[in-house]
């Protein structure tokens, strides 16, 4: 059985997937994306860059959309609670970021905080929920120069958003991070840095390593021993500085270097 | 170039063909768990029959890099039969022979560079586009996780959702879009994507250029770059039966 939503939330998230691209101005598609969101209790939303030109950096409020009266003390709130977090070296303990790289849609700050196995990650909570707000769902994205983020949606706790819902959302987060990109500050640094060029085959061991496989998978499916997928790998690893399979992966997908297979 | 497999000239293809398939059953039989046909070591469904046509983009070697697989709509597709759910009100509106689907786009890398995967991602959009001109195609319809519909739509330009997204059973969720084409978007595809030539290269089993390897005809593509570097397809798509010369 598939289930549906409230018909007023189905048409403001069809509205905004069919509009969002006709808006001229940030505002106008802030002001689109409030209207969408409310119909789930969603309260705003921000964009959060979690990489820069390919590599892992540390998480950077870009823009978003607030339907707060006090924008100005939000906006306030937010820079210091950016610094907070950096100083603090937050990001090191932050279940929310391998989650963002992992899940297969959005999830909420409660289900991340479940998954933190350091003490520091409950103090990063209770401070977030402090200066902030009191629950957030996260939804990965990428943004419009293929980096990596999260669009972070301010909500209720008390209010349980079903997978439906979550869908929906996914859906306007997708579209407004890479839409709203285009009208954000441009990047101080745009050029990427020079990267070695992948040869055939380690660009084929690379995908493979995109999808989990390991040495040995991979030198079956491409007909060569573990020992030289791994040497492959390694050149990759260093050719594109990445210091882990999983970094060499993320790096590989930011630099649109491989793409996700599609149905 | 990219390459237009049609059912006249798969005989001319079969390598890269099996290829596809195999990555195809590793990406979605093995990775993804669907239950779907296994043959010959390849994964294949109910498309991939005469009327199918591949895309496929090869390096220089003639192995596969990407490949892509479009077929009408009007008797069955993976969207309008299996997944009209995903489409706003009655999926049927879009069973149509005009109406072609976008379906098992697998990649096994698009480039050794950012740049060169770029321009070579874009370039399978705009072979796509030119087939479809060529052909009398009005729309590409398909399906995609959601999470893809941002970039989607900035790669496609005038892609819009064809439905609500709804959940998978595994995990994740999905959504069903459409592609109005035409000149226009043609215009803004090359426009945008810097890809001012032709792309999609069908081979004619007639032509004297059928009797030379595959690989032959991509390494001379890329001795032909033009003065910005782009490698200019051997011959527009709409060439019914192009000169020798366009390989020399």
């Amino acid at each position: 059985m598939v289930e549906k939503l409230s018909p007023a939330a189905a048409e403001a998230v069809w509205d905004f997937l069919n509009s969002a691209q006709d808006c001229e101005t940030l505002e106008a598609l802030n002001a689109r994306l409030l209207k969408a969101i409310g119909h789930f209790g969603l309260t705003g939303g921000q964009v959060v860059r979690l990489s820069s030109d390919g590599r892992i950096s540390a998480p950077r409020a870009i823009f978003g959309a607030h339907g707060r009266a006090d924008v100005g003390a939000y906006d306030a709130a937010l820079d210091g609670w950016s610094q907070h977090y950096l100083d603090e070296a937050y990001a090191l303990v932050d279940p929310v970021i391998p989650m963002s790289f992992q899940a297969k849609g959005p999830f909420t700050w409660s289900e991340a905080e479940a998954r933190g196995m350091h003490r520091k990650t409950r103090t990063l909570f209770g401070e977030a929920r402090e200066s902030l707000i009191a629950e957030a769902l996260v939804c990965p994205v990428r943004t419009a120069n293929g980096d990596f983020a999260v669009v972070t949606f301010g909500m209720d706790r008390r209010r349980p958003v079903d997978l439906v819902e979550r869908a929906s959302i996914h859906a306007l987060a997708s579209l407004y991070a890479v839409i709203g990109d285009a009208f954000a500050e441009p990047e101080t640094s745009l050029e990427p840095p020079p990267a070695r060029p992948l040869t055939r085959r380690e660009l084929e061991c690379v995908y493979w390593v995109s999808v989990g496989k390991s040495d040995r998978e991979i030198g079956l499916i491409l007909g060569i021993s573990k020992e030289t997928v791994h040497r492959h790998v390694e050149a990759a690893k260093t050719k594109l500085g990445a210091a882990s399979r999983a970094q060499l992966a993320l790096r590989a997908f930011a630099l649109g270097l491989i793409a996700p297979a599609m149905f | 170039m990219i390459h237009v497999v049609t059912a006249a000239n798969r005989g001319f293809y079969e390598p890269q063909l099996e290829a596809m398939h195999r990555l195809r059953r590793e990406l979605f039989i093995v990775g993804r768990g669907w239950d779907l046909e296994e043959r010959d070591g390849g994964e294949y469904d109910r498309s991939d029959d005469e009327r199918a046509i591949y895309l496929l983009m090869l390096d220089q070697d003639a192995r596969l890099l990407c490949g892509m697989r479009l077929r009408p709509t009007d008797d069955w597709s993976v969207l309008t039969d299996a997944l009209p759910h995903l489409v706003m009100g009655d999926a049927a509106r879009l069973k149509r022979p005009d109406i072609w689907e976008m379906t098992r786009h697998v990649s096994i890398g698009l480039g050794a560079t950012a740049p060169e995967a770029r321009r070579r991602s874009a370039e399978i959009r705009v072979a796509m586009t030119e087939l479809a001109l060529r052909d009398g195609i009005s729309q590409f319809v398909g399906a995609m996780d959601t999470g893809l519909l941002g970039p989607a739509t900035q790669g496609w330009i005038r892609l819009k959702a064809a439905g609500l997204p709804q959940p998978y059973p595994e995990g994740g969720s999905g959504l069903g879009f459409t592609i109005p084409v035409s000149e226009g978007l043609l215009a803004d595809l090359r426009r945008d994507f810097a890809c001012p030539v032709p792309i999609a290269f069908e081979l004619d089993a007639r032509s004297p250029l059928s009797a030379r390897p595959i690989a032959e005809l991509e390494i001379r593509s890329r001795a032909r770059q033009g003065a910005d570097g782009y490698p200019p397809s051997l011959a527009p798509v709409w060439a019914p039966c192009f000169a020798v010369e366009g390989a020399a």
